[in-house]
């Protein structure tokens, strides 16, 4: 098979954030990797199916998003992996989050539904449209919406965020966020 | 099929998405703008650690298709 260097080129643009979709949806940077590997092949194999000009992270998206829903998840359940050890697998944090930070978030993410977690990411994260990340999982604008709308919500009583006074798992931390001054 | 307009309140619950358990209507069911904003905060953040280089294998596998007599099998 010859792959177009134009869209092998698109591919690789699109799979960083593509892995970083995987590793929030699953919660394992092992699984996801594997999850990366499947979706490119799968979209190699179905390359023709491409419209060159269209939206190549959108597709690579829903491939993934469809792998996960279809085969990852049922072994969601068998290895229960919610603790957040992904975050120890992780080389480098940015350093205005705290790692005690980052992974209460992933945990917290975690314990989101599926559709909840998936239309939170594509909307917040990954850049989508809600229009794009209506076609990624395949339903409505508005149920996207809703979904997004639902996920902070959960996600603020996870987190126990009330009022941005009480954000962050300590002051120091807020403090390294927000720039004021913890003294 | 008629489109539906997003919820006017955050909170409100799409019709098309309805579940079971009714959620308290609290005072933290309706996220004010800055809470938002702190939650889109830490996503974004909690995302872009998990943005790094493409690993090798991705590359790799990308490369090798573009080469006509590429063999399969590297791993």
């Amino acid at each position: 098979m010859n792959l177009d260097p134009a869209l092998r080129d698109q591919m690789l643009a699109a799979t960083p954030s593509l892995r970083a979709f995987a590793i929030s949806l699953s919660g394992n940077v092992d699984r996801a990797d594997d999850l990366v590997q499947e979706t490119l092949l799968r979209a190699l194999a179905n390359i023709h199916s491409f419209q060159p000009g269209t939206n190549m992270p959108a597709w690579l998206f829903t491939i993934l998003r469809n792998l996960f829903r279809s085969e990852y998840r049922k072994r969601r359940r068998e290895v229960e992996d919610a603790d957040g050890s992904y975050a120890e697998t992780l080389k480098t944090h940015p350093e205005q989050t705290s790692h005690v930070e980052f992974k209460e978030f992933g945990a917290a993410l975690t314990k989101l539904p599926d559709d909840q977690r998936e239309a939170l990411i594509l909307i917040g994260a990954s850049g989508f449209s809600y229009e794009e990340a209506a076609e990624i999982c395949g339903c409505a604008v508005g149920t996207i919406k809703s979904r997004v709308n639902r996920a902070r919500t959960r996600l603020a009583n996870l987190l126990n965020i009330e009022n941005p006074n009480d954000f962050g798992p300590d002051r120091a931390t807020r403090a390294v966020l927000t720039g004021d001054d913890v003294a | 099929m008629k489109e539906r307009k997003p919820p006017e309140n955050p909170e409100t619950d799409d019709p098309m998405e309805t579940r079971p358990n009714t959620m308290k209507k609290g005072k933290q069911a309706a996220l004010g703008r800055d809470i938002q904003a702190k939650i889109g905060q830490q996503l974004r953040s909690y995302y872009d650690a998990l943005i790094e280089p493409v690993p090798d294998r991705f590359s790799d596998l990308l490369e090798k298709l573009e080469k006509p007599a590429g063999k399969e099998g590297s791993e």
